[in-house]
């Protein structure tokens, strides 16, 4: 699954395909994204792999979900 | 369906797509229009799989889950029908913005798009405007006289309606 979320630590891990989704753009959309708190990102076989950890109270998966939907976003409007 | 998944626990739908059937194009598009109403990642084998994971933004039953995914499929094939369209109308589409934009460039930039578009292939008919043809022909019968009442003969003319005063 490409969405992770670790209540525990309170982080969502987002496992993001590079074939789909152009890293220049993923790297876009953490600049555009209001994500606050830490963020990290490395890269392993062909994907992206973001650890997102939040400001407590937020919908971690939700969050993952609408990185995602912005993602597209940006893919359609670069493709047109 | 084979190829829909769904998790309705996690008001989700896995739908898988191939690729040589619906490219990745169209789903990127298919799935723009349905962002206000559910959440997509896009994974798998860009050649042989491409997996959707849809998942509704609103909690929703299964039938309705069901439905959603359906209309997702029903969103690529609208897609990929414009997509044939537009490559079929492509040539068409812009030889008639060329002509459009190159009607007040004068001659020498008309000429160069006829030529652009011999090399296309197009087989317009070219319509030669040099002459004007003569509108006018013979009547020897005077048939071509246009019929007015007052140049009707042996016909008698509605007498004129006049108005009573008192």
């Amino acid at each position: 699954m490409c969405i992770k979320v670790d209540f525990g630590k309170g982080e969502v891990l987002l496992s993001i395909n590079k074939t789909f989704y152009p890293k220049a753009l993923v790297e876009q959309a953490i600049r555009e994204m209001p994500l606050e708190g830490e963020i990290s990102k490395k890269e392993e076989k062909g994907r992206v792999v973001l650890r997102v950890k939040p400001a407590s109270g937020i919908d971690l998966e939700a969050l993952g979900f609408e990185f995602f939907n912005y993602l597209l976003f940006l893919v359609k409007n670069k493709a047109g | 369906m084979e190829n829909i998944e769904l998790i309705q626990k996690e008001n989700k739908a896995v739908i898988s797509v191939n690729p040589k059937i619906f490219p990745l194009e169209i789903i990127y598009s298919s799935a723009y229009v349905f962002l206000d109403k559910a959440y997509f990642v896009i994974d798998g084998d860009p050649k042989t799989k491409i997996k959707v994971i849809m998942k509704a933004k609103k909690k929703i039953g299964k039938e309705k889950l069901e439905e959603l995914a359906l209309e997702f499929h029903n969103e690529m094939v609208n897609y990929s029908s414009y997509a044939i369209q537009s490559a079929k109308n492509q040539a068409v589409r812009e030889a008639i913005i060329k002509r459009a934009l190159a009607t007040n460039l004068g001659e020498e930039a008309a000429e160069e798009i006829a030529g652009e578009e011999e090399k296309a292939g197009g087989k317009a008919e070219k319509i030669d405007f040099s002459e004007e043809k003569d509108l006018y022909f013979d009547d020897p019968e005077g048939i071509a006289e246009p019929w007015t009442p007052e140049k009707a003969k042996g016909i008698k003319k509605p007498a004129k309606k006049q108005k009573k005063v008192c």
